[in-house]
């Protein structure tokens, strides 16, 4: 609301009472004083006419003896308000001095002749008789005057403020007339607001602007409260239809509530600002939770396996705050029964109009039995994936949807080939139809199969079979296709013929046979091993250089410093020390321990310091002192803060000032030379290290899950010397990237590329090795590329093969790149390689030996 | 002895003969109108006429009536009751009316007026000369010497 002076009626009345007020005080200061002033000549004249009249008055009476006159005269005189006497003076001409003849009423002469013009009015006039002359003298008194005058102004004093008070409320009242009509149409409009539009306007109306605007607003009152009624069917209508809705949306939602726990499905919300977590009922039923607890994101992490928490944590705060879907399976210990269960958790983020993640909201879901009979499958899959049984698994119409490695390699057919086609694919001349037909009518009435059929390859091979085959059947009972389990007994026929001639004779030459193959292939593993091993050797052998120069740089730095630490210490020690008493000694090491700055090596930043510093010690001493420049150069050395003035004042207050700034300065040194040999040595630790690694034999080798960058990485930095010194490296290898194998091994087919690489470049102008990763269609290839020599494409197929080298004369011992070949075939993977304007070794791992984790 | 009575004697003798000669001399009346005098010695006579009384015994004010300079006399009357000039006189009752200490005294020209004003005006009382017989007794104040 308004106060009364932001009011229309005050701002129309202000400027009228302002103009009056001052009119009125210009009259009332103007009116009185002219009043005063004509009123005193006026009685001036007046006195005058009196002593005139007097005058004559004794004249008359004189000349006529008309002494009545003059008590007229005399009584009229002093029947006037401001009257003080009247008194008859004569003169004595030889004395030429004025004497009071008489005088009414009878006052001392004295008091007549001596003049008081202060506090009276004196008027004189002459008067002549034949025997006696003088003058009336007639005085009337000031203050009189002056009470006339007030008496006079009184009502005006009174008058003007009245009619001041009067006018303004007149004012007030024609202004808040005036503004009135403004005031009902803003009460009416604020009544509008509240939605009251059934308020009557005012009845008066003029014939003016607000006239026109009082109409105006009456038909703006009525078109709202038109659309106010339109407005109000419409929400009538919209509630109607929104009950409707909500009953539906609760039906749904109780739909969903029950779908939810049929799929053992709940929601989540995590408030980021708060760090909390809001689960649906669903949700907390799948924790084993009755009531709604207020979790931090730490409380409910201890949901989680422990094992699983530090991954789960990250990848959630990964996808906080990068603003990507959080997806993840995982296992909580549920709290009511202590249960290990599966959870898949799947959310997205909100994300304000500032860019900032607000919440994540997203379901949760048990796949506990979903999860054991994913690994059932996983188990069943593999089972029939690496069995030394066939396995065939066709659709109703018998044509095969899959088979496994082992038909693949007796049959010598890639999948591609046999999918989509039945298993007559196998069959020839020689395949029994009799057996066939039998199958074939056993699998109609929908029976097990065993039987044992001979079967052809794709190149020609026989081979016999056992078959098992058996229909599979969906809920309804309806067929879905079939699974056949064969075995090889091919080798169990062709033994079955002679195995009746020669069963003894074939098992002692089996078991001799059997003894030397395993003598042999150990010997050829040793013999494998070795030269893998030496093949290392000679790699490490040939970048000693450059590991020695790795080495050798930290270890010139450990010694530089070390000596340095003696001499500092030495100085110390021989002089400083002694000097210092035991409480600068404290104070110093207390500073020291405390502020490790790094040392002044000069430049710009150490002028300013020391003109700061100088301004300080001019402030805190009024002024320069003593050696105030080699303690201020001393202070700036030491990196003493200049706001840190109790320091300052604490060190300067010292006698030997200079010492004890020495001492902290040496101490800082000494301490700054502690720091470099620790880099130096952590930094040869891990040459040493990453060597250690590099050449670890593969006695003690089994898969792990290891990263791949780091892992490339370790090899770099063997080669770190090399690679710095003459190669422009590019590597980009995808950090997300795991390979299930063997690491060390990984390092010889890594080490073996990049040194081929290097070997490749020694001639070229421009030296590039590009080390990268590209992933699709689940396949992880690394491509090694390098600007060297191109390889001749004539011996392009030639170069994975045992012994061929091309560097004969260098040592080259031909066992590089079939190391990486063999290595490469450990881990599932390919190796191509395409050589025009560069060369480029791709490595290819395939699922599962290798995954992309979330991060 | 002898000398200080004829001292005594001849003071005596001039000072009566000059009394005499004043009064003897003196040809003015008194008139008054119920003043409450019939007789009235000289002294007392011009103490009434210079204002010692208001008012008479009766209550009623006293009003002087006296001869104009231009009366032939004027300047006698002057003389015996104010003992001064006509300036004089003029100078006393203008002192007198002046300050109000007393009412103004009648001026006429003629002993008619102020025989015709004194028979007119209850409390009045006038001097004349005694050559106006026709006078109502009640009227004269034996002026006793």
């Amino acid at each position: 609301m308004f106060s009364y002076f932001q009011k229309i009626s005050f701002k129309i009345w202000l400027p009228f009472a302002i103009g009056l007020l001052i009119i009125l005080l210009i009259a009332a200061w103007y009116y009185p004083s002219r009043q005063e002033k004509l009123f005193k000549e006026n009685k001036e004249n007046q006195i005058k006419e009196l002593a005139k009249t007097v005058s004559l008055g004794v004249e008359l009476s004189l000349k006529n003896n008309d002494f009545a006159g003059l008590k007229k005269t005399v009584d009229f005189a002093a029947g006037t308000a401001d009257f003080e006497f009247v008194a008859i003076i004569i003169n004595d001409p030889i004395t030429n001095r004025d004497s009071v003849f008489i005088s009414y009423p009878s006052l001392p002469a004295q008091k007549i002749l001596q003049r008081d013009s202060v506090s009276y009015v004196y008027e004189q006039y002459p008067f002549s008789a034949p025997d006696f002359n003088g003058t009336v003298m007639i005085a009337a008194s000031k203050i009189k005057i002056n009470e006339l005058v007030s008496s006079l102004n009184r009502p005006i004093y009174i008058l003007f403020p009245f009619l001041l008070s009067i006018s303004l409320i007149i004012f007030f009242l024609i202004a808040r007339r005036i503004s009135q009509p403004i005031v009902d149409l803003t009460a009416i409009a604020n009544e509008l607001q509240k939605g009251n539009y059934d308020i009557a306007l005012s009845a008066k109306r003029s014939n003016d602007e607000i006239g026109e605007l009082n109409n105006a607003f009456e038909s703006l009152k009525e078109s709202l409260k038109e659309q106010r009624e339109d407005n109000r069917q419409l929400t009538l209508g919209l509630e109607d239809q929104i009950k409707v809705r909500t009953a539906d949306l609760q039906q749904a939602q109780i739909k969903l509530i029950e779908a939810q726990k049929i799929a053992s499905l709940g929601s989540f919300e995590f408030l980021c600002a708060q760090n909390q977590f809001i689960f649906s009922d669903g949700l907390l039923q799948i924790f084993g939770i009755s009531d709604q607890p207020k979790w931090a994101f730490s409380d409910w992490l201890q949901m989680v396996l422990d094992s699983e928490r530090d991954d789960f944590a990250y990848q959630f705060h990964t996808a906080c705050k990068k603003q990507i879907r959080f997806y993840k399976d995982f296992r909580i210990i549920k709290k009511d029964t202590g249960q290990v269960r599966w959870i898949s958790a799947v959310g997205e983020m909100n994300i304000s109009s500032g860019n900032e993640t607000t919440s994540l909201v997203g379901t949760m879901q048990d796949i506990t039995e979903r999860k054991l009979a994913e690994e059932e499958i996983d188990k069943l899959s593999l089972v029939a994936k690496y069995t030394s049984n066939l396995v065939v698994i066709t659709d109703k119409y018998r044509k095969i949807v899959w088979v496994n490695d082992s038909v693949l390699k007796i049959s010598g057919y890639t999948a591609e080939e046999l999918i989509g086609k039945t298993p007559k694919i196998f069959q020839f001349e020689k395949t029994n139809l009799q057996t066939t037909a039998m199958i074939s009518e056993k699998l109609n009435r929908r029976e097990a199969v065993n039987a044992e059929v001979l079967n052809r390859g794709k190149h020609g091979n026989e081979y016999w079979l056992e078959l098992n085959i058996v229909s599979v059947v969906d809920d309804k009972g309806d067929l879905t296709g079939y699974i056949a389990v064969e075995n090889d007994i091919s080798e169990r026929k062709e033994a079955d013929e002679k195995l009746m001639q020669s069963q003894q004779e074939l098992k002692k030459i089996n078991e001799t046979l059997e003894q030397k193959v395993l003598e042999n292939t150990k010997r050829n593993l040793d013999l494998s091993k070795s030269i893998i091993d030496q093949e290392k050797l000679v790699t490490i052998g040939e970048i000693s250089a450059g590991i020695a120069h790795d080495l050798n740089t930290p270890l010139g730095a450990i010694k530089v410093g070390a000596e340095n630490i003696y001499t500092t210490f030495d100085g110390l020690m021989r002089d400083i020390v002694g000097r210092c008493s035991e409480e600068q000694r404290n104070f110093t090491l207390e500073y020291t321990a405390t502020h490790k700055p790094e040392i002044y090596v000069g430049g710009l930043q150490m002028i300013k310091d020391r003109k700061e510093m100088l301004r300080v010690l001019y402030d805190l001493y009024g002024g320069p002192f003593a050696n105030i420049d080699p303690i201020n150069e001393m202070l700036v050395k030491c990196r003493i803060n200049s706001e840190d003035v109790d320091v300052i004042r604490k060190i300067v207050d010292f006698k030997n000032n200079l010492d004890v700034l020495n001492l902290i300065y040496h101490i800082q040194i000494i301490g700054n030379l502690l720091d470099t040999i620790q880099t130096s040595v952590e930094k040869s630790a891990k040459v040493v290290r990453d060597i250690k690694s590099f050449i670890k034999t593969d006695d003690a080798l089994e898969r792990t899950n290891f990263n791949l960058h780091e892992n490339i990485k370790t090899v770099l930095n063997i080669f770190n010397y090399e690679l710095k010194r003459n190669v422009q490296l590019h590597f980009d290898i995808n950090k997300r990237a795991y390979i299930y194998g063997y690491e060390i091994k990984l390092f010889q087919l890594w080490s073996n590329l990049i040194k081929n690489a290097i070997d490749a470049m020694e001639d070229a102008e421009q030296k590039i090795l590009n080390i990268t990763s590209q992933y699709a269609d689940d396949q992880l290839k690394i491509i090694v590329e390098n600007s060297g020599k191109p390889i001749p494409v004539e011996i392009l197929d030639k170069i994975f093969k045992k012994f061929f080298t091309t560097k004969q004369q260098k040592g080259g011992t031909g066992l590089g790149l079939s190391i990486v070949k063999n290595v490469a075939d450990e881990h599932g993977a390919t190796i191509h390689v395409e050589s025009d304007t560069t060369t480029r070794f791709a490595v290819v791992f395939k699922t599962p030996y290798f995954q992309l984790r979330q991060f | 002895m002898r000398s200080w009575i004829k001292i005594f004697f001849v003071v005596f003798v001039f000072n009566f003969f000059g009394w005499m000669k004043g009064y003897a001399q003196s040809n003015l009346q008194l008139i008054g109108n119920k003043t409450g005098y019939a007789s009235i010695q000289l002294k007392e006579a011009r103490q009434v006429f210079k204002v010692k009384y208001s008012t008479w015994t009766s209550g009623k004010p006293v009003v002087i009536v006296l001869p104009s300079p231009k009366h032939p006399r004027s300047e006698e009357v002057c003389r015996l009751i104010y003992e001064t000039t006509p300036s004089g006189v003029q100078k006393f009752w203008l002192s007198l009316v002046f300050q109000g200490r007393a009412n103004p005294p009648l001026f006429f020209d003629s002993d008619e007026e102020i025989l015709n004003y004194v028979s007119k005006n209850i409390g009045a009382i006038g001097i004349i000369s005694k050559e106006v017989n026709k006078i109502d007794p009640l009227l004269l104040i034996n002026l006793v010497n």
